[in-house]
């Protein structure tokens, strides 16, 4: 952790969200306090008390948030895990901002903040505003059934394997037999595969191939 | 929303009808019903002053904040004569007991007249030091004397405790400054009036550090303290620079709030000396919005701007958060069992 930087860091947050306040331990580094959540309009909605963990090698990991002061229902439906943390979005994102680097700052800016707003926003209109992901290894499948806009496990599984062991180049013919280029089909989703961690990848195969197994259980 | 607000509109109305340089002080055509842009508003009067004055109050979330820090107003006030302390009056009796006195001056009034005559001056002056005494009355103080533009206030008084009285005098002129830092500033520089900002000094003196007595005789009297800290607080008050608060160690000391708020006043670190005794006295400048962005009762946005949370939130349009939320997607790690 490169301490000048993440002191600058950590100080832009605290300017921004006065009522949070730097907690150290040891060896890690938590941000604690209130939050104030507006409407676009400049409305003042709700405050949340929350606890912010930041990686030890940030900023090259994904933070950890904490919602403290039980203003919504912690359970998976609304997005809490069982280890109490919040989920602000899908793990592969997460993998990915980790991988490119986040600053404490966007992480405040693109999640916390549209993450408590999403609750008021799902508590005034019982759904989320941009949907939300299923649960454990369902999610992960839905990840990938939108990302190579696939219906069958199978062939999620079959592309995530390509996709993460293959070099593809720009002007080729998609691989998917589509007869379109390759940046004109499948670039986007191959982007992101190559943006993830390979522990992640694994993860995600091996959790799909279990969903694959439990399917075909229940099939017969 | 700004909690200032109908002192704000008497000031706007003011400043937007009776601007010399523009002949609108003249004009005597009637607002009503006319909307055109040809439409000149007559001028705002002193009489329209005495009526919109009388119906002056604060938004329901300043009340609210004041009731929460459990801030008494005194009741029956009147000018010279602490209530706790009118049964010295008409007696030589003496009597030792602790308060706050805290100086506010309004600065910069006079650039007004470059622009408006003397009774504009007068509402427009007048307005801002009625939110003053109106704002600090709300949180327990007790108007000591008007000076000019200006005010002596004291916070405090029997059976007060003197830690909340602090953060209650705290908090009065800290909301104080910052509407006339931002909401009435903004008024005045789109009618290119140069800056009228206020300069606070406000100091703590013990109870065996302030004595009560009466000034003068008679009918030309008043009950006032005698006090070291009185005295610093309208000196400190000096060296506040525009729209400060300057605060005496013992504020600090004695405030309960993060060390953090105070910083020393580099100019001139002690504002009383007494190298006999080894009495160096500290005079800090307060950082008012950091207190105000802090306070578990007023939420800043991420663009600095503090609102009073109201008594009940609402959400008064969900569609308004989408722009806020972005693409956020929330996904849970494990399924409910």
């Amino acid at each position: 952790m490169q301490n000048s930087k993440i002191n600058k860091d950590i100080a832009q947050v605290l300017d921004c969200y006065p009522k949070l306040a730097l907690v150290k331990k040891k060896n890690s580094k938590c941000l604690i306090g209130d939050i104030d959540v507006f409407d676009s309009k400049g409305t003042y909605l709700d405050s949340y008390g929350i606890r912010v963990n930041i990686p030890v090698n940030y900023p090259y990991s994904f933070p950890e948030l904490f919602e403290t002061s039980q203003k919504f229902p912690h359970i998976a439906d609304r997005h809490i895990s069982d280890d109490g943390s919040c989920c602000v979005c899908s793990l592969q994102e997460a993998d990915m901002m980790g991988q490119k680097g986040i600053s404490i700052i966007d992480y405040f800016r693109l999640y916390v903040i549209p993450y408590l707003a999403n609750q008021i926003y799902f508590d005034h209109t019982g759904k989320w505003a941009n949907g939300d992901y299923e649960h454990g290894i369902y999610g992960i499948f839905q990840f990938y059934r939108e990302l190579f806009k696939v219906e069958r496990i199978e062939e999620a599984i079959e592309l995530l394997s390509f996709l993460s062991t293959n070099k593809m180049n720009r002007n080729d013919l998609c691989f998917c037999e589509s007869g379109l280029k390759f940046k004109r089909c499948h670039l986007e989703a191959y982007r992101k595969i190559k943006g993830f961690t390979p522990k992640r990848i694994l993860v995600d195969l091996t959790a799909l191939k279990q969903l694959e197994k439990e399917d075909k259980g229940t099939m017969q | 929303m700004n909690p200032f607000f109908e002192y704000q509109n008497i000031i706007e109305k003011a400043l937007n009808r009776n601007d010399i340089s523009k002949g609108m002080n003249e004009s005597f055509k009637d607002a009503a019903g006319l909307n055109g842009p040809a439409s000149v508003l007559r001028k705002y009067t002193f009489s329209d002053y005495r009526a919109n004055r009388a119906e002056l109050s604060f938004s329901s979330d300043l009340v609210g904040i004041a009731n929460k820090m459990g801030a008494v107003p005194f009741s029956n006030q009147t000018i010279g004569h602490h209530p706790d302390f009118s049964h010295l009056k008409n007696t030589g009796n003496i009597e030792k007991h602790y308060i706050i006195s805290a100086f506010i001056d309004i600065k910069g009034s006079t650039n007004l007249f470059k622009k408006y005559d003397e009774e504009t001056n007068m509402i427009i002056t007048n307005t801002i030091q009625l939110a003053a005494i109106n704002v600090c009355q709300l949180f327990g103080g007790f108007i000591q004397r008007i000076q000019g533009d200006g005010l002596f206030v004291y916070f405090g008084g029997k059976n007060r405790d003197k830690n909340q009285v602090i953060q209650h005098c705290l908090t009065a002129l800290s909301l104080f400054s910052y509407f006339v830092k931002n909401d009435l500033k903004r008024a005045f520089e789109q009618h290119g009036i140069e800056k009228i900002y206020t300069r606070i000094g406000i100091d703590f003196g013990g109870d065996d550090k302030v004595l009560w007595a009466v000034a003068g005789k008679g009918n030309t009297s008043e009950i006032t303290t005698y006090s070291l800290h009185t005295s610093l607080a309208a000196k400190m008050q000096a060296y506040a620079g525009s729209n400060e608060i300057v605060v005496g160690q013992n504020i600090k000391d004695k405030a309960n709030v993060e060390d953090s708020l105070f910083s020393v006043v580099e100019d001139k670190r002690y504002i009383f000396t007494d190298p006999d005794q080894g009495f160096y006295y500290t005079q800090y400048k307060f950082n008012w919005l950091k207190l105000l962005r802090t306070s578990q009762y007023i939420a800043t946005s991420t663009t600095g701007e503090i609102t009073i949370k109201p008594q009940v939130a609402a959400v008064p349009n969900p569609e308004l958060l989408k722009q806020v939320i972005g693409e956020n997607r929330p996904y849970a790690k494990f399924k409910d069992k």
